[in-house]
């Protein structure tokens, strides 16, 4: 008797020609671990989560704090922000919980990020792998979701700027972008309706796609079983190496829980992740230096920064700079990196099914493009910081953009470069001298370099 | 299916009684620790405490499990990957399907998108600045144009709305005559002159002000405005000028406004009307 799911799932199989075959096999290299940290992470915001969310009120109404916090002790601030120091001065251990929460959510972002950033550079997006990229795609959207959403939450001074930017950000849409703005906004700051659909999304409509998408992507790895990194007792290109769920991977998962728990906990400890009670809460009208998102939305922030004034108009439509940086560049950077994988069966013409993971050096193209890619996003992320660097360096910021609008352009070229002549003199290299039974060569080189 | 000889050995007698102590002993360690950690949770005790006893409480667990790893892994095991060289290699999906794929969710999406901005109206001028509303500061009281230094600002509101986001407007006291494009006949006192506070760029506040070039700065992502010209962009990502607000001495010795802003406030939009 088989489960109606796993009747769809046959019936899907022999559609694509797959055979399916029941055995599970799990990857637990050191690689492949860093996946599992991000669902570990997961699992500590949501535990954190639900504590937290069953205290916090999404309110901008102002209500006078009563508690334990000197600084704010009558006064009146607004609801979501009192909430928030009720929970870190007045709950035993809220403050903890606040604290474990964020840095779970920095070791969240930095596991998904390394684990894109792995899959990309060694091959493992080629078929029969190309939805679980695609889902994966999905499920770091949902992880900046979180971020912006995570960061609307306490109501405290970068807040209001950052609603306002997201404004901005709908307003400079041509054509809908007003009614847009309008829709979540409900006309101007402080705006209760966004605060509502931040907090709806933070808590139950981001967690339940996430689980979704989760769900899809685990399901599509246990599916087409894992991608391997070549090893000399198995040819993993025919052969399925791996680990039962039940001890092995689950054992295995269960224990990097626990050392990365201990790993946040320490942190939290030694850290001041979540105290907001000396930043204080949003004003209407102000605003103050060093404003920065989560490192996560540096990218958005940073090009906001450095992508020159521009105002074109082109009929009905007006082009600023809001519109480059806050939509079109990061429109195309998430487009690549979903799309990639098509965009290199196309270029390489190879269509075949890959289960032996890449060197990151063994395909110039691949590397070539992850270097652009890779570059660009860093050097946007660094250009978040441009104020700070003028503060450290006594140099004006306007000199300081300018240097960074150069850097955007050359660093992904240079990058690019050098990481096509890594590659080419790899497989060189390799030619000259092929280790025994190697499996790197022969394999397409196709030379095309930057994006 | 075979197993690779990475089996785990179950040793009975002496060195089996080790490992159960071992084992035992973690867990038990990691147990005594988590009462220890709800006791100090609801004494209330300091943040770093209880994040030191958790991250006692998760090494020890995490030994116990390590122990587990080690000893009761079943190994790899291996099995045939599906043989797909019979099968047809060419893309599943035709270019023709793909593309009216695309072109049924592009319509798709346009169709719910009209749909949805039926509900939504283009965003209202939004100032309620007019001839004769005196401007008031954070305190609500009525700004007089010897409230403000040489070099000073002060961020006021139309009377009645101090504290409102859209309306928010900063009076500058001017160390040097201001010039065109500023309307002249907007200038109070000879050399007060007022703006709005939100940036043209991102909406943020542009909540500084340099003296020494009389520059008003957004700390957001640096849009810098010439508050002695117009307010015109001089640096960073804005394109448009601060709107300005026409000021007068009212009879009475209070300063208010001649008039609306000369543009609406806020983050210039991706639509142009005409």
């Amino acid at each position: 008797m088989t489960s109606p799911l796993a009747a769809i799932a046959e019936r899907l199989d022999r559609r694509i020609g797959r055979r399916a075959d029941p055995p599970s096999l799990w990857p637990t290299s050191f690689g492949a671990l860093i996946s599992h940290a991000a669902i570990a992470a997961f699992l500590l915001l949501t535990v954190t989560g639900i504590a937290l969310a069953l205290v916090y009120r999404p309110s901008v109404a102002p209500v006078i704090y009563e508690g334990s916090a000197p600084l704010f002790d009558g006064r009146e601030l607004p609801g979501a922000f009192a909430s928030i120091i009720t929970i870190s001065e007045d709950i035993p251990g809220g403050l903890l919980l606040r604290r474990v929460h964020v840095a779970a959510s920095h070791l969240f972002m930095l596991a998904t990020v390394l684990h894109l950033l792995r899959t990309l550079l060694l091959g493992a997006f080629r078929r029969p792998r190309m939805l679980t990229h695609a889902t994966g795609v999905g499920l770091l959207l949902v992880a900046l979701g979180f971020s912006y959403t995570g960061e609307l939450l306490p109501y405290g001074l970068v807040t209001g700027s950052s609603m306002r930017i997201a404004e901005s950000v709908l307003y400079a849409l041509p054509l809908a972008g007003e009614q847009l703005a309008d829709l979540a906004f409900d006309g101007g700051l402080p705006s209760q309706r966004l605060m509502t659909l931040a907090w709806a999304g933070h808590v139950f409509l981001l967690p339940l796609t996430l689980i979704g998408l989760l769900g899809a992507h685990l399901w599509l790895v246990h599916r087409r079983r894992p991608a391997l990194e070549a090893r000399p007792d198995v040819d993993v290109a025919i052969t399925a190496v791996g680990r039962p769920l039940w001890p092995d991977a689950v054992l295995r998962f269960a224990l990097l829980t626990a050392g990365l728990t201990g790993v946040v906990l320490l942190s939290a400890a030694l850290v001041p992740w979540a105290d907001l009670e000396l930043e204080g809460p949003f004003l209407t009208a102000e605003a103050t230096n060093s404003v920065h998102p989560p490192w996560p939305l540096f990218f958005l922030t940073g090009g906001l920064r450095v992508v020159p004034a521009v105002d074109l108009i082109l009929g009905p439509v007006r082009i600023t700079n809001v519109l480059i940086a806050g939509v079109v560049l990061p429109g195309i950077l998430v487009g690549m990196l979903a799309l990639y994988p098509w965009l290199e069966r196309r270029v390489l013409d190879d269509r075949t099914e890959h289960h032996r993971l890449d060197h990151p050096l063994e395909v110039p193209f691949r590397t070539g493009s992850i270097a652009v890619m890779t570059s660009f996003a860093l050097v946007l992320t660094f250009s978040a910081g441009i104020d700070v660097l003028a503060f450290w360096t006594g140099l004006p910021v306007e000199r300081i953009a300018d240097a960074f609008l150069i850097l955007l352009v050359l660093v992904p070229a240079g990058c690019g470069w050098t990481a096509v002549r890594a590659a080419r003199r790899f497989r060189a290299a390799r030619l000259a001298d092929p280790l025994p039974d190697d499996p790197v060569l022969p394999g397409p080189d196709t030379g095309a370099t930057d994006a | 299916m075979t197993r690779l000889p990475t089996e785990p050995s179950t040793p009975s007698g002496r060195a089996g009684q080790v490992r159960l102590v071992w084992l035992g002993g973690w867990l038990a360690g990691a147990g005594v620790g988590l009462i220890v950690l709800i006791v100090l949770w609801v004494a209330d005790a300091r943040t770093e405490v209880l994040a030191l006893v958790g991250t006692g409480v998760a090494g020890a667990v995490a030994v116990a499990l390590h122990h587990l790893v080690v000893t009761q892994d079943l190994g790899e095991r291996t099995a045939a990957r599906p043989d797909t060289s019979q099968v047809d290699l060419a893309s599943r999906l035709g270019r023709r399907q793909v593309l009216a794929g695309l072109g049924a969710a592009a319509v798709a999406g346009a169709v719910a998108l009209t749909g949805l901005l039926r509900f939504g109206s283009p965003a209202p001028t939004g100032s309620t600045w007019a001839d004769g509303v005196a401007l008031a500061s954070q305190t609500g009281d009525r700004l007089r144009p010897e409230d403000i230094p040489l070099g000073g600002v002060v961020t006021v509101w139309p009377e009645g709305e101090v504290g409102a986001e859209r309306t928010a407007v900063m009076v500058i006291r001017l160390r040097e005559p201001a010039q065109e494009p500023t309307r002249l006949d907007g200038i109070a006192d000879d050399t007060l002159v007022a703006y709005s506070r939100l940036c043209t760029h991102a909406g943020c506040a542009v909540a500084l002000y340099r003296d020494v070039d009389q520059a008003l700065f957004c700390p957001c992502h640096q849009a810098t405005f010439d508050a002695r010209r117009g307010a015109r962009p001089t640096a960073g990502p804005a394109s448009v000028p601060l709107p300005q607000l026409p000021l007068a001495v009212h009879a009475d010795g209070h300063l208010i406004a001649t008039g609306d802003l000369t543009a609406r406030p806020g983050p210039a939009s991706g639509t142009v009307r005409t």
